[in-house]
């Protein structure tokens, strides 16, 4: 039997079973009908598995005629039909298409997207146990709104907002589920990939659901670096932090600064750029302020020394004090995304 | 007039009115505007209100059955008594015929609002009422709380009572999960049971107009479940997880039928399952992931096929609710 076929015989076979197993007796024509397959399809079924149906003896006739045979599934091996229809299903791969589901009613979908949405913002690893229900609601509540966001464009569907929300809820999943992992790599690779999603799926959201979904990108320990950023000329500190940060050309980048930009980012580099500072002590650092070089843009003062912290926020910069690099790295990414992103402080 | 007499007033305007409300379009729109006024009216007395309102919708050309009813207003809080005591009886009639009532000494507390805690547009006397059961101590709920908003207390919104307790005695007063307004099964899939179980009490819950009743307590559900641009949060999220827990019921509801002798039996099962459901020791996180996961039956045929079979395994005895809430 060629490939196409043998699919057919298996979507046939997958819509038999399930329609059998949600009724308690049926006929081969009933459960043609309810499955939406040829009668001939259930009667191969029906062949094919003989030790998962018995039949039912029948009533003793009251019209002309032999009355058509009733069926049912064995009660000891509906759990066997359960496993047989998931093997089937999962043997059709991305081609799930082929079982012809009637898509979600449109209320059913928007209910289901907030709901996804609420869900992953409510998981924190710091629980991981209810965090993982969260993430279970939040990967079939998107299912449920009959949305696959691993499809290729978004022109398969009617909504293409509604691809853009689910994608880049999607997106946050994936983050959250990394953080929960602890996989350093990972929850790089997955904010990376969630942060455009999230910024393109804005115009499609209200703030009230936006905003706790980039906050969840955003706080996840990443050490990806957004957005452009303007550090100091040499600037071994940073780079010894961030090796994926490289030189790029830009215009009116300030004398003894440079513009760099982390490979890693999917985000397209745009302002607003911040500034990164990296002084060894408070007078280097009222030096740096004393020039004006930022301008209007947000500053990033980063130093072991606590002392430096008031100078800083004297002069209206972020501080991020130096731990380990670890989580160094991870709180300067945080600071510059934040600000990227328009959240502001923490 | 404050606002306790304001309450006092317009619930006992609001039941004379409820068998008259729909025949009456012009002296809806005449009462509310009376509603409105609350905050300056100058009254003594509750009768001096009937009055000026009797007064005004004959000036205003309003229907003679209404204005006769104002002659003979009587007290609103006996009525409300009355179906708090039914509705508590048959709630918990329900409970312990399928699990256990975990309810006891249950009162009812009246607050008052100045403004409708709903973001809808109301109609004429509509949005004026709303319920909840406060944080419990010692983990058993001791009240229920009916917020009367005074503007908003039309006939419509008297009669939307019936369905405001049935959801709080149905779906919470028993309910083993921490309270959690964005819980769709406990905020959706029992409403649903609660709004069937309304349906089947109103005759003996609301017997002054039970169709009213019931019309007025499928209005707010809807209104309750309903989305839209007008939403911020938290209505936006909490009316989501109403809907998911709707739909999710439904499904199962559905699915529960065909094994069934007839529609009858199909609610009882389900009446049954819920309840039992309601009762378990869960944290509101596997609600949400047990609806979530029923909602994407309807995209997944295999989990479809699980759960049908954990459901007739539930129906045969076979299975414990609990098994229900972790099938996957």
């Amino acid at each position: 039997m060629n490939a196409s076929l043998e699919r057919i015989a298996g979507v046939e076979t997958i819509k038999t079973l399930a329609a059998a197993v949600g009724v308690p007796s049926f006929t081969v024509a009933s459960l043609a009908e309810s499955s939406a397959v040829a009668p001939r399809a259930v009667d191969t079924v029906l062949r094919r598995y003989p030790a998962m149906f018995e039949t039912l003896t029948p009533a003793a006739p009251t019209g002309v005629g032999r009355p058509p045979t009733r069926w049912r599934l064995r009660a000891e091996r509906i759990d066997d039909v359960a496993a047989r229809v998931g093997e089937l299903q999962s043997a059709l791969g991305g081609e799930r298409g082929l079982l012809e589901l009637k898509p979600p009613e449109p209320d059913l979908t928007e209910a289901s997207l907030l709901m996804a949405a609420d869900a992953v913002a409510s998981a924190s690893p710091n629980d991981p146990d209810v965090a993982s229900l969260l993430l279970s609601a939040a990967r079939d509540s998107l299912v449920a709104a009959g949305v696959d966001p691993d499809s290729s464009t978004p022109a398969e569907f009617d909504n293409v907002d509604l691809w853009h929300r689910a994608r880049a809820i999607a997106s946050v999943i994936d983050v959250v589920d990394a953080c929960m992992e602890g996989d350093q790599e990972r929850i790089d690779d997955a904010q990376a990939r969630s942060l455009p999603m999230v910024v393109e799926a804005a115009a499609n959201m209200p703030a009230d659901q936006w905003l706790p979904l980039v906050r969840r990108v955003i706080e996840a320990p990443g050490t990806v670096i957004a957005a452009p950023v303007l550090v100091g000329v040499p600037h071994e500190s940073l780079t010894a932090l961030f090796p994926t940060l490289t030189v790029q050309e830009h215009d009116q980048v300030p004398e003894g600064y440079s513009y760099l930009c982390d490979s890693r980012s999917m985000l397209p580099a745009s302002d607003p750029v911040t500034c990164l500072l990296f002084p060894h002590d408070e007078p280097e650092l009222e030096g740096l302020f004393s020039r004006n070089i930022r301008g209007p843009m947000s500053c990033v003062v980063v130093s072991d020394q606590p002392a430096i912290l008031g100078s800083a926020l004297e002069h209206g910069a972020h501080f991020v004090l130096h731990r380990s690099d670890t989580t160094t790295r991870a709180s300067i990414a945080k600071v510059v995304n934040r600000l990227a992103m328009g959240l502001g402080q923490d | 007039m404050d606002l306790e007499q304001a309450a006092r007033v317009h619930a006992g305007l609001a039941h004379a009115l409820i068998g008259l409300w729909r025949a009456c379009p012009v002296s809806q729109q005449v009462l509310q505007s009376e509603l409105d006024l609350w905050s300056d009216r100058l009254v003594i007395s509750d009768d001096e209100f009937f009055v000026q309102v009797a007064d005004r919708l004959t000036l205003m050309g309003g229907e003679q059955a209404v204005i006769d009813a104002l002659r003979v207003v009587q007290p609103a809080q006996p009525y409300l008594n009355a179906m708090f005591v039914a509705v508590v009886a048959r709630a918990r009639a329900v409970y312990e015929a399928h699990a256990d009532w975990a309810a006891d000494e249950l009162q009812l507390r009246v607050a008052l609002g100045r403004n409708s805690p709903y973001p809808d547009e109301p109609g004429f006397g509509e949005l004026g009422a709303a319920a909840c059961i406060p944080p419990r101590v010692d983990l058993r709920p001791s009240e229920v709380t009916l917020t009367l908003v005074p503007p908003r207390l039309g006939p419509p919104s008297w009669a939307s009572v019936p369905y405001l307790l049935c959801h709080e005695l149905v779906c919470h007063a028993s309910q083993a999960a921490d309270a959690d307004s964005t819980d769709p099964f406990t905020e959706g899939w029992m409403d649903m049971v609660a709004l069937e179980l309304h349906d089947r009490w109103i005759d003996d819950v609301f017997p002054w107009d039970p169709a009213f009743a019931k019309e007025a307590g499928h209005r707010l559900s809807d209104v309750v479940r309903r989305g839209g641009p007008h939403l911020r949060e938290p209505h936006m999220t909490t009316r989501g997880s109403r809907g998911t827990g709707w739909a999710a019921a439904g499904w199962v509801l559905g699915k529960i039928r065909p094994f069934a002798l007839d529609s009858e039996g199909a609610w009882m099962d389900f009446e049954c399952l819920s309840v039992q459901l309601n009762r378990l020791h869960v944290v509101p996180a596997l609600h949400k992931s047990f609806v979530a996961k029923v909602n994407a039956c309807q995209g997944d045929l295999a989990l479809a096929t699980r759960l049908t079979v954990v459901l007739r395994h539930w129906l045969a005895g076979e299975a414990t609710p609990a098994e229900v809430f972790s099938f996957k």
